[in-house]
């Protein structure tokens, strides 16, 4: 029976509880989110001491099933306004759930602003501690900070972004090696974690109870499912797709559909597409040699390895991992083709503590509005920069897209419930469109990926162009992934496991040898439902509407090139997405 | 484009099929583990096709084994490997893919 840790920053006070019957079952983001539901009030501002910021590893994490090793976080959005999870791949959520704990709470906000305070957690118990030297500290310094007081341990923590307040402030987690690399990037939940005066958290395991299994023969039958269906899957093989050449692999394809967006979402091809390919990541990793490694796994236990870790020309570590929404983002979508550029930008985002999509997508807007000429990667590193330094600059882009393009009175504005949209043009791929669009999380690719349908033929082939039949495959899509963001397992898992049927059903067995209950499939449907449902509720109660259910107007009206296409989904059909 | 027309690979019909004789000329990527049957770097490659080739056919010519081939496009449209192919088309060709 696990835990729930409570850490008061009013007070600071910490206090454990058991985990009341209700949340018994919930895990990742099944339980952030309903617990953000059930104690926050959705009209608080999402800086201030009614907030939470609630972390909570998946249900199977901490086992020894394939790629579990994630922890979603959640509290009110101060990006969009709304309800929010993101979650990471990251040996942090491992021991947490070694060490029993469900769910980590932090509530109010400390009397002095300027305090920073870093919580240690063990098996011997809780402990907050006054960390003012980390005042202000980036990210790098932190980890290497945290990596020689508490060696052997996970971290957590927020850079100087996440201490300001800024909307694009993400929760940052330790990778194998304590790089500051794996980030609960989106929706600025780092602002309202570093705004509770949290610089970092450590945890160590050793001597935790670990992860009991109810059920420990259903289980072991369950993980054996799961790791064959990703030992045979093309795209997660060892040597496969994402093994080979990271998430990156995506830029040719998507240029190839024209689904790309490029330079601000004004075209969905981009001419230097090749130049920042996962096939020339890869093989400038190996022409450079030194530190620089494809195939690198964010967490123990993943047989994917979809991370990589990006050498200078000299063989140095430059940054990791160069993945392909911070690739695009930062790449095709600023207009820039210079893969050293990319890299070091993902290396200040990471060491300032902020979002890569939001900051790439900031920077298109910014570019927009003519803070810089597209394409130019130097004048782009300038601008990351003002956001470390806080300047009034920097606090603008700091603040995201929507905030910078009403700064500058920019038009096209590639944002929902303002949050930046991920790497794929809506125009030209119409199911993730829709899921950007309804999503109570903002224009979220994660929330449900209908590429693996429409551009890679995972599961069935559909017509990315096509208006037709999008409702429905978004709508599975954005359930089937709810119940696996709260399972605790990678998304990339959904590649072989929608190809190879008796995968998913590992999935679900696995649950079940953990948590003791006899779930099928369709409880998948049922359980992913029910998490949507709250998280709407809680939007609807924040002040969302139907109409926060619509993509911005420019892609209504501007065709996009190469196809002339515009985004074609009938208002109508998006209410009855998550209609259920 | 016409520049370098005369060095371009040119690539016939199969033997069986009655010769044209007239040509189109197209654009080949191939691109992740398939990038291993480009003669050289520098994609995409310009070829010159026999009038009547399919993109399957284009690929065989590379030598590229068709069972490794998952997603095929012509300009900027999912296609099939029956497809024949005409003047200016840009092919690509990938393994299985995935990414996010
Ligand atoms: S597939 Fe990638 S992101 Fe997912 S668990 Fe493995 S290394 Fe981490």
């Amino acid at each position: 029976m696990g835990k729930f840790v409570r850490v008061d920053m009013s007070t600071l006070k910490v206090i454990t509880e058991q985990v009341p019957e209700k949340y018994r079952l919930l895990g990742g983001r099944g339980l952030t989110s309903n617990l953000v539901a059930d104690e926050v009030d959705p009209l608080c501002h999402p800086l201030g001491p009614a907030n939470k910021v609630v972390f909570a590893p998946g249900i199977v994490t901490g086992t020894a099933a394939p790629s579990s090793g994630r922890i979603s976080v959640g509290a009110k959005s101060p990006l969009t306004g709304g309800i929010k999870e993101s979650n990471a791949g990251t040996p942090f959520s491992q021991k947490l759930a070694r060490l029993g704990i469900k769910a980590l709470v932090f509530e109010g906000l400390p009397a002095d602003p300027k305090k920073r305070y870093l919580l240690e957690l063990t098996a011997g118990g809780e402990r907050l501690v006054e960390a003012g030297d980390l005042a202000g500290k980036g990210l790098e310094d932190t980890f290497a900070w945290l990596a020689r007081k508490y060696p052997g341990q996970a971290y957590a923590g927020v850079g100087p972004a996440g201490e300001t307040g800024l909307s694009m402030a993400g929760v940052c987690f330790n990778d194998l090696e304590n790089r500051p690399s794996r980030y609960s990037g989106r929706g600025g939940l780092g602002a309202v974690l570093g705004r509770k005066g949290i610089k970092a958290i450590v945890v160590d395991d050793s001597g935790g109870p670990g992860v009991p299994l109810s059920q420990p023969e259903i289980f072991a039958g369950g993980a054996r499912k799961v790791a064959e269906a990703l030992g045979q899957h093309g795209v997660t093989k060892p040597g496969g797709a994402l093994n080979s050449y990271g998430t990156a692999v995506l830029i040719n394809l998507l240029n190839e559909v024209g689904g790309l967006p490029t330079r601000n979402f004004s075209s969905g091809v981009f001419e230097g597409a090749g130049k920042i390919s996962g096939e020339t990541l890869a093989a400038t990793i190996k022409k450079r040699g030194g530190k620089g490694l494809t195939g690198h796994r964010c967490h123990t236990g993943c047989p994917i390895g979809c991370s990589n870790v990006y050498p200078r020309p000299n063989g140095q570590e430059h940054a990791s991992c160069v993945e392909y929404e911070s690739d695009w983002a930062l790449g095709a979508n600023c207009g820039i083709d210079n893969l050293d550029h990319i890299a070091e930008m993902i290396r200040m985002c990471n060491d300032y503590g902020i979002d890569t999509i939001e900051t790439g997508v900031t920077l298109g807007v910014a570019m927009e509005a003519g803070l810089a000429k597209f394409g130019d990667g130097n004048r782009a590193i300038e601008l990351v920069k003002e956001i470390g330094r806080n300047t009034p600059l920097g606090r603008i882009l700091g603040n995201g897209a929507a905030f910078t393009g009403r700064a500058f009175g920019v038009l096209r504005v590639p944002t929902v419930k303002g949050q930046g949209m991920p790497a794929y043009e809506p125009r030209s791929v119409k199911g993730i469109g829709v899921t950007f669009v309804t999503s109570p999380m903002g224009a979220d690719h994660t929330a449900g990926y209908t590429i693996a349908s429409e551009i890679t033929g995972v599961g069935g082939k559909t017509d990315p162009l096509s208006p037709k039949d999008k409702v429905g495959l978004s709508r599975n899509f954005q359930v089937a992934t709810a119940f696996i963001d709260a399972s605790g397992y990678c998304l990339f898992i959904a590649f072989a496991i929608i190809d190879i049927p008796s995968g998913f059903v590992g999935v679900v067995e696995t649950c079940n040898g953990v948590l003791g209950t006899a779930w099928t499939m369709d409880d998948v449907t049922r359980i992913g439902q029910e998490i949507l449902r709250t998280e709407i509720a809680f939007n609807r109660k924040a002040g969302f509407s139907a109409a926060d259910d619509r993509p911005p107007e420019f892609m209504r009206r501007e065709k996009l090139p190469p196809h002339g296409s515009v985004f074609d989904i009938s208002d109508k059909d998006l209410d009855e997405v998550l209609n259920f | 484009m016409s520049r370098a027309k005369a060095t371009r690979p040119r690539i016939l019909r199969a033997a069986g099929n009655e010769a044209t004789g007239r040509f189109v000329s197209v654009t080949l990527s191939l691109y992740a583990s398939l990038g291993r049957f480009a003669p050289g770097p520098g994609q995409p490659m310009a070829v010159e096709v026999e009038e009547g080739l399919t993109l399957g056919e284009l690929l065989q010519a590379f030598r590229v084994p068709l069972e490794e081939v998952k997603l095929v496009f012509v300009n900027h449209r999912a296609t099939v490997l029956e497809r024949v192919l005409a003047e200016g088309d840009r092919v690509g060709a990938f393994p299985p893919v995935a990414g996010g």
